[in-house]
């Protein structure tokens, strides 16, 4: 058995809305996989599904080998929620051993100390939960989901709201976790996260698997169709550039995209008659820009056409 | 398995450690002996005000009489014989000249009087007072329909001899006082009238004593005892304290778990725990640990109420299969109201929204406490009979009359048993498929109709 997640055509209806429908989708072993997607496209409810916290109305899905109809690997696996649900009056030492016996597994105190430490909490161990800042309970709340080594890890959005010195600190964390040999399935807004972190990126609009692959080969897909330019003085200089579809405008850094069979020359050289250019770079698109190009406002009026197409390329 | 077991240790040891419980340890002695205590220092407080009331006198002849039976009373009749101590309010009769005209205005005028406090209450006694004389077949027709018309109080303007007016007509020594003491008077004259001596049917009429007694039982070591005068605590008391005592532990060891659900959902802790175990689980584990709650406020009480019957030597009062019967009907208690308190729970988003749901949860536990009277009065009726085999009410009262003197039919127990373990485990598979959607449920809160449909669909 290599792969950790199998989903296999699965939907889910709530009333009238349908929040994922006929999905698949295989996570291989050790790898990290990443689930983006704009708000309330499926995300949560995919990772519910995984997690048994929801049951699917059609389809069939197994974790670490397990069918779907039991709770039998839910020890095995760890599970972090989107939003961050702790006892705010349990002591962190109750509360982590108490999370640590739903996992059929007991922990020391000196145990949880060590984990503290790892993740810069030492001394909270005595401290209730409702007496720590936000980022502090997020770091105490990922420990609940790796104290009893799970096999397979599903992070909700595990940054979010974090500085940035928490972030590598839970980053790392998370690393250790795939070194170990755990399967790591975290769903984010981040796309700069998601591309250094994921072996694999999967991206669910409107419920419907879009994007499921390496970075790479996504970004394959899409081609070399990106310019990014630095020029000296003002934004003017990108109207009506020939063989230019969109402008995307970061003040210091533009970002040129192609028409499908567009030459970058000509463009450069348009740009050289108007104005200094003291960058300019071929480039495949970021998954950001590939993000905004499936779920943005222009794609948003043709979604249902487009994703079915997306799906189609696969 | 253990998983439960954790979720009961985890939900024993937070609500031990609640304010809630140590209130509710704290509360039922408090509200028991205080009650006993209250009325025991009231008692002995007395009531020593000054009770004035006017009398509109139209016979013309009782007015004297009245106000002398009053003085004499308020010289020697209100003290305590032993200490000497006032114990009873001071009558003051105020006389009402009894004229005719606008009789309406007169009572309105006294009435606000009574209103503002300068009188206690007015009484009107009317010359018919004196009409009713006893003939050879009217007499006992004749008085019991008058009687019952005062007690009554009805009718305030025409038939009755006596119209005893006042806004605290709860107190009841007065008018009875009144009621007596012309009655007294009437008699007197009646006697008199018919030319009888009042000694000789004083006499006639000396009034014959009933004592009310129980059982006659047979003592262990085989002798009959005597019947005992019936006493108010194995009567009355027990019965009543056995019931409260079902009450206070349902309240502290069910009502939590409402509270306990809406803290998980709000804090999202809900999908954790259903992240590693079922939602059927994580009831049961709350179900456990919150009887265990209860068993530890009882032990708490039953100590202490053991050592207090100890020190009275009252320990026979104590009945192990009332104990017993008391245990299932708790457990089994706390597992239905506590199933339908979780589902409620579970529907709910805020606290305001647990408000209205606690009331129909509740509503079966509350009845029990306002058939107290019905209960006591009739514990074998067909309506006690009732609501003692009705499974959301059995545990309250079948525990009640089983602590009654009446002996409740040796079946009727065990039905009550099993239609509350039947009922208990509907409620419990209802309330599991319920509490499964509700807790991932956000927003809205969902309709009565959206939760039965959940419960039967799941």
């Amino acid at each position: 058995m290599s792969e950790a997640v199998v989903i296999d055509d699965v939907t889910k209806t709530f009333g009238s809305t349908t929040a994922v429908s006929a999905l698949s989708l295989a996570v291989p072993r050790g790898s990290v996989y990443g689930f983006i997607g704009p708000n309330g496209s499926g995300k949560s409810t995919t990772l519910r599904m995984i997690m048994r916290i929801f049951h699917p109305d059609r389809g069939r899905s197994s974790v670490l080998g397990a069918d779907a109809t039991g709770a039998a690997a839910s020890d095995r696996v760890g599970y972090l929620p989107e939003e961050r649900g702790l006892y705010r009056k349990m002591k962190v030492y109750d509360l982590l051993k108490f999370y640590a016996e739903l996992k059929s597994k007991r922990v020391t105190n000196a145990e949880i100390d060590r984990w503290l430490n790892r993740i810069d909490l030492a001394g909270v161990g005595p401290k209730p939960v409702e007496a720590m800042s936000k980022g502090m309970a997020q770091k105490v709340q990922f420990l609940t989901t790796v104290l009893h080594e799970p096999e397979l890890l599903i992070l909700d959005e595990p940054f979010s709201g974090l500085d940035p010195v928490n972030m590598e600190v839970l980053k790392d964390a998370i690393l250790e976790q795939r070194k170990r040999g755990a399967t790591i399935i975290f769903s984010t807004h981040d796309m700069d996260v998601a591309e250094k972190m994921c072996d694999f990126i999967f991206m669910i609009f409107k419920g419907k698997k879009v994007l499921d692959g390496t970075l790479a080969s996504i970004q394959d897909r899409y081609g070399r169709d990106t310019i990014r330019v630095r020029v000296e003085g003002n934004g003017i200089a990108f109207d009506q550039l020939p063989g230019v579809e969109r402008v995307n405008d970061f003040g210091q850094l533009q970002e040129l995209r192609m028409t499908p069979g567009g030459d970058a020359q000509a463009v450069l050289a348009a740009l050289v008659a108007r104005s200094r250019v003291s960058h300019f770079e071929i480039a495949k698109p970021t998954l950001h820009d590939i993000f905004v190009r499936i779920a943005g406002p222009a794609a948003e009026t043709a979604a249902g056409a487009s994703a079915a197409g997306e799906v189609k390329h696969e | 398995m253990s998983k439960i077991w954790s979720v009961a240790l985890r939900e024993y040891r937070v609500n031990v450690r609640s304010k809630g419980f140590l209130v509710g340890v704290i509360l039922m002695p408090v509200f028991m002996g205080g009650g006993i205590g209250l009325q025991a220092l009231m008692e002995k407080r007395g009531d020593t005000s000054i009770k004035t009331v006017a009398v509109i006198d139209r016979t013309g002849e009782l007015f004297d009489s009245l106000l002398e039976a009053a003085e004499r009373r308020n010289k020697s009749e209100i003290f305590d014989s032993k200490t000497g101590k006032q114990k009873e309010p001071t009558y003051v009769l105020v006389k009402e000249e009894a004229t005719a005209e606008d009789a309406a205005g007169r009572r309105l005028a006294l009435s606000d009087k009574v209103r503002d406090g300068s009188l206690f209450a007015f009484v009107e006694i009317e010359p018919s007072v004196f009409e009713h004389m006893p003939g050879p077949t009217s007499t006992d027709a004749g008085i019991s329909r008058r009687a019952t018309k005062l007690n009554a109080g009805g009718d305030a303007v025409s038939g009755c001899d006596i119209r005893y007016y006042s806004n605290q007509n709860t107190y009841r020594d007065l008018p009875e006082w009144l009621h007596y003491t012309i009655a007294e008077r009437v008699k007197a004259a009646r006697f008199a009238k018919a030319g009888l001596d009042p000694n000789v049917v004083w006499g006639a009429l000396a009034p014959v004593s009933i004592d009310r007694l129980g059982l006659i039982t047979r003592a262990e070591s085989g002798e009959i005892k005597e019947a005992e005068e019936a006493n108010i605590a194995s009567s009355f008391l027990i019965p009543f304290f056995v019931l409260m005592l079902m009450f206070m532990l349902l309240m502290v060891g069910t009502q939590p778990l409402i509270h306990g659900v809406l803290e998980e959902k709000m804090q999202r802790i809900s999908e954790v725990l259903l992240g590693s175990m079922r939602p059927f689980e994580l009831m049961m584990g709350k179900l456990v640990g919150h009887t265990i709650v209860a068993m530890t406020l009882l032990a708490i009480w039953g100590l202490g109420g053991f050592a207090l019957l100890r020190y009275n030597d009252m320990t026979h009062l104590i009945e192990l299969r009332l104990a017993g019967w008391f245990l299932f009907f708790l457990t089994i208690a706390v597992f239905m109201y506590g199933s339908l308190f979780l589902a409620a729970g579970s529907c709910c988003n805020d606290i305001k929204e647990t408000q209205s749901l606690i009331m129909p949860v509740m509503f079966p536990m509350i009845i029990p406490m306002m058939m107290i009277p019905l209960l006591i009065r009739d514990p074998s009726g067909q309506i006690a009979t009732f609501f003692s085999l009705f499974p959301l009410t059995a545990p309250m009262i079948m525990t009640m009359r089983l602590a009654m003197e009446v002996p409740v039919p040796w079946w009727q127990a065990p039905v009550a048993l099993v239609s509350c373990v039947l009922m208990t485990m509907l409620c419990v598979w209802a309330a599991g498929r319920v509490f499964r959607v509700g807790l991932l449920m956000q927003g809205k809160p969902p309709k009565l109709a959206d939760i039965m449909k959940w419960a039967i669909r799941g």
